[in-house]
């Protein structure tokens, strides 16, 4: 390691363009960055695993249970970590997310969770059709379900019954938002919003994640939005988040917070530099 | 560099500022693989894992 430097360990299970990116705007903004891949190793807390990770990592894998597990267990060793297991833990689950949006009083959908799939079925007649069911942990639009019928429902909520893993028996059902075929995400890095795009979505489909086919946008932010967005990246207790806002007829919605950010869409429509944000942000947290 | 697909023996191309876990992907069949090891005999790779239901961001 060249003296001098800030350094700090980027752990990845999957190295996406993100990933590559953060490691060439490390090599050209002056920080450190060892990436190491979480696959290769065998965790115990001790102060030899901390000495290894050094004082600061940034977490970035795509699995979020492997993030989450090795955020407890570094946080442990006392190594800070970016975000920490407390964001990643509510940011990774929506119910969660949802809890920490409503006591901080921000607006978000309706919803309902219910613990059997009879509850869920009058969840759904109460909040009134369509709604959408989501899986608590989840990303890229994958499982999410627009639910315009009880016939559909049922069906639906029987497969998640039959799924085996016991989260999926915590049905979460959230009020569907009448708005534009897009939703607008903010991508913020350390209390600031670095870039905001729209997210289209493509033709056929409801679901805006750029995963599903998703056209980005640039998206000039309002005050409002700008503000409503770091409001929700507070009270997850990230530090570098995608915010995902609704703009629904009475207003903003905060519908979803990302913890592990993917930034590609953001980055190549509004040509900002995200990747050498975070590092930037990496480089400050890297002297504290 | 390149390494041979070891799916249907076609070349997949291997940037030379290859990092580990960098996911490569046989032009020929579509296979997509991981980079897991660099050394003297060239880059070794193994099959991509597949998306799980807690990927994402």
């Amino acid at each position: 390691m060249r003296r001098g430097l800030p350094s700090a360990v980027m752990l990845y299970d999957r190295l996406r363009w993100e990933e590559k990116e953060l490691v060439k705007a490390a090599r050209s903004r002056g920080l450190e960055l060892r990436a190491v891949d979480v696959k290769s190793l065998q965790l115990s807390p001790s102060p030899e695993l901390a000495s290894f990770m050094g004082p600061l990592v940034l977490q970035r894998c795509m699995s979020h249970y492997r993030g989450l597990y090795l955020s407890a267990i570094l946080e442990a060793c006392g190594v800070r970590v970016v975000n920490s297991f407390k964001a990643t833990h509510l940011c990774g689950d929506k119910l969660l997310t949802s809890l920490a949006l409503y006591r901080a009083g921000l607006p978000t959908p309706r919803f309902v969770v219910a613990f059997t799939a009879e509850s869920a079925l009058k969840a759904m007649e109460a909040l009134g059709m369509p709604v959408v069911l989501k899986p608590l942990v989840g990303s890229h639009g994958r499982l999410v379900s627009m639910v315009s019928d009880l016939d559909l429902a049922k069906t639906l909520l029987e497969h998640e019954e039959a799924m085996g893993n016991g989260l999926h028996r915590v049905h979460y059902v959230q009020e569907f938002v009448d708005k534009p075929s897009r939703d607008i995400r903010v991508v913020i890095v350390g209390g600031r919003a670095v870039a905001s795009i729209y997210r289209y979505a493509p033709k056929g489909e409801w679901r805006t994640n750029v995963a599903v086919g998703g056209r980005a946008e640039p998206c000039r932010l309002s005050g409002e939005a700008e503000e409503l967005a770091l409001k929700a990246s507070e009270a997850l207790g990230a530090e570098v988040v995608g915010v995902d806002l609704m703009e629904a007829r009475e207003g903003l919605l905060v519908n979803e917070v990302n913890p592990t950010v993917e930034f590609k869409g953001a980055s190549q429509a509004t040509g900002v530099d995200v990747a050498g944000a975070i590092i930037d942000y990496l480089k400050e947290a890297a002297k504290r | 560099m390149k390494v041979t697909c070891p799916e249907c023996g076609g070349e997949i191309p291997v940037p030379d500022d290859v990092v580990i876990g960098e996911i490569v992907s046989c032009p020929d069949c579509g296979q997509e693989y991981e980079v897991y090891e660099l050394g003297e005999g060239g880059p070794k790779i193994r099959p991509a894992e597949v998306a799980a239901e807690d990927w994402g961001e």
